[in-house]
């Protein structure tokens, strides 16, 4: 499972080279289908809130790279927000978009790659963070 | 979006395409000579309305990959979000609580 930002640095190709690259190599083994990728509900929300602003040609982009056949959007459901709340109550995730990134990874199973070294480090879910990748 | 559905009514309806088991369609040669569109372009599909899909061409040169494509000028999502990404993703999500009782 991928947080947001991976995804974006995929797609929008500025951040620096080495992330790029490292995201280049994940995401292409998935449009190999090599690996399945599945996204959460919250990073959906994030990947639009900056292209809705832009147009429907930006807004384009995005869902073109969601409806991949090697890329899943979670479902949402009440056990990944009781999962999400205990990561709050505990205190080892701070922000509520986070606990329920991470809440996603722990419901499926999966492991999460993230681009957020608090959130890998966090100890909440296992985390490949993309800076080591790179 | 009306305006699209506008066009539609206005244009002589060619014959219908099927939709095949897996969603594959073949776009008619006549519609892709009028707006364009050629053999390895980059389209995208739209949702624009009930039973309605926008097609657009968001790659312009023939067998341009999609990673060639992201990486290419035409490319719309370059810098949206901002010259740092990740602090733009950041705020989104909000500031990260200090230790807190």
């Amino acid at each position: 499972m991928t947080d947001t930002a991976p995804v974006v640095f995929r797609l929008e190709r500025r951040a620096h080279p080495d992330l790029v690259r490292a995201c280049d190599s994940l995401f292409e083994a998935v449009e190999l289908g090599e690996l399945h990728c599945v996204v959460g509900v919250v990073s959906v929300a994030e990947l639009f809130v900056h292209p809705m602003r832009r147009g429907p040609a930006v807004v384009a982009i995005v869902d073109a790279f969601l409806q991949h056949p090697g890329v899943t959007v979670a479902e949402a459901r009440e056990g990944m927000a009781r999962t999400a709340a205990g990561l709050l109550a505990r205190g080892p995730v701070r922000r509520i978009a986070d606990a329920f990134v991470a809440a996603t990874a722990l419901d499926l199973g999966l492991p999460l790659v993230t681009a957020d070294r608090r959130l890998a480090r966090s100890g909440a879910v296992e985390a490949l963070l993309v800076q080591d990748f790179a | 979006m009306a305006s699209w559905r506008d066009k539609v009514k206005a244009t002589k309806r060619p014959a219908p395409t099927r939709v095949s088991r897996n969603g594959q369609i073949v776009l008619p040669a006549k519609a892709r000579r009028a707006v364009g569109i050629q053999p390895g372009d980059l389209v995208v599909s739209v949702p624009v309305g009930p039973g309605t899909l926008l097609v657009e061409k968001v790659g312009s040169e023939k067998g341009l990959s999609w990673k060639e494509f992201l990486e290419s000028e035409d490319n719309p999502l370059r810098g949206v979000w901002g010259p740092d990404p990740l602090a733009t993703l950041d705020e989104l999500r909000g500031p990260w609580p200090e230790n807190d009782s």
